[in-house]
């Protein structure tokens, strides 16, 4: 058997201070890993890169319909990449759920 | 871009896409065991299927290249796992419902060689017919417990009757109960020493009118179960 060592690379995702409850990598990109965190965020990563983009659908106004006030906390429970497209599912703790196009990221 | 669909009255925790056509996916939940199938175009699922008693804890896609249609191997929250045929909209395979927490102990009945019991940290005591894997009977006494819905619901040891079909248990509430296995029927229960752990139990094999405890801060109890109404 051909045992072939390699290099594990480790990102510092720190400056997040919420638990990460669900992790997928991109079937249609190699390199590209998304992260669910308990505060609504998912967490977008270039591994080869190391780039980053956060999106918190709490923050995000097209999530919001007009007058309604982002809840709190709301943990995020699953994650699924579509294997056909760079569409990321996205369901949260309050019972919702929301499509993301991920557009990749600008370099 | 952004969309965003309907709230669903439960939480989704498992979201499968479907390769058959683009855009169609299925999600299922903590709470009942139910699939539901969705297209992106759309706030709402197209439709509501049941595939258990339980909430679903997993869910995987598997796509069949075959005529068999597009399948979701699922795994429920009572231990149970199938697969369910999204096409044909069935439950092609299921299992028997099993603990879906650590079990602590397993024992062989001594008036029935062919049955075995397991007890577990999910609270509840699972009867087994050794020959075929059978369950055979379920005890959720503990699990469904008003006590227990407050606190955890562990139960940490069983002991068979030396003759007949009853089993004595013991619970991190400090409970010894005693129930007909086979009837799934509570007989007594007492609690010696109130929040303290039991951890071990013992049918006594030559007098069964006495059951041996130990509690968690290391006494150990003899108990006479000769009146089993006594014990409530």
């Amino acid at each position: 058997m051909n045992l072939e060592t390699k290099r594990l690379q480790g990102v510092k995702i720190d400056h997040l201070e919420a638990q990460p409850t669900v992790i997928r990598c991109s079937p249609a990109r190699s390199d590209i890993v998304a992260l669910g965190f308990a505060n609504g965020q998912v967490f977008f990563l270039k591994l080869s890169t190391q780039e980053t983009f956060i999106f918190d659908a709490h923050q995000d106004s097209a999530l919001l319909k007009p007058g309604e006030i982002a809840p709190p906390g709301m943990q995020i429970t699953d994650l699924a990449w579509d294997p056909k497209e760079d569409n990321l599912l996205v369901s949260f703790a309050d019972k919702g759920m929301c499509l993301i196009t991920f557009q990749g990221f600008t370099s | 871009m952004v969309k965003r669909f309907d709230p669903q009255a439960n939480a989704v925790t498992n979201i499968v896409w479907m390769t058959d056509r683009s855009g169609n996916f299925v999600t299922s939940n903590e709470k009942i065991g139910v699939v539901q199938y969705w297209n992106v175009a759309s706030n709402e699922p197209r439709l509501t299927n049941k595939i258990g008693i339980k909430g679903t804890n997993h869910m995987t896609y598997l796509d069949s290249s075959a005529n068999l249609g597009p399948r979701v191997l699922f795994a429920l929250k009572n231990g149970a796992m199938g697969v369910y045929n999204l096409k044909r909209q069935t439950t092609e395979f299921q299992t028997e419902t099993g603990h879906f927490e650590t079990i602590f102990s397993v024992k062989y009945s001594c008036a029935n060689k062919d049955l075995l019991a397991s007890c577990s940290y999910d609270g509840t005591v699972r009867i087994w017919n050794s020959n075929d894997m059978r369950l055979v009977q379920v005890n959720d006494t503990n699990f469904n417990s008003a006590q227990a819905k407050l606190e955890k619901k562990i139960i940490y040891q069983i002991s068979w009757h030396p003759s007949e079909s009853k089993i004595a248990l013991c619970t991190v509430n400090g409970n010894l109960m005693v129930y007909d296995a086979l009837k799934n029927k509570q007989l007594g229960h007492i609690t010696p020493k109130p929040g303290e752990a039991t951890f071990c139990v013992d049918w006594n094999t030559q007098d069964p009118r006495y059951i041996l405890l130990s509690s968690a801060q290391g006494l150990a109890l003899v108990v006479e179960i000769s009146d089993y109404p006594a014990c409530k």
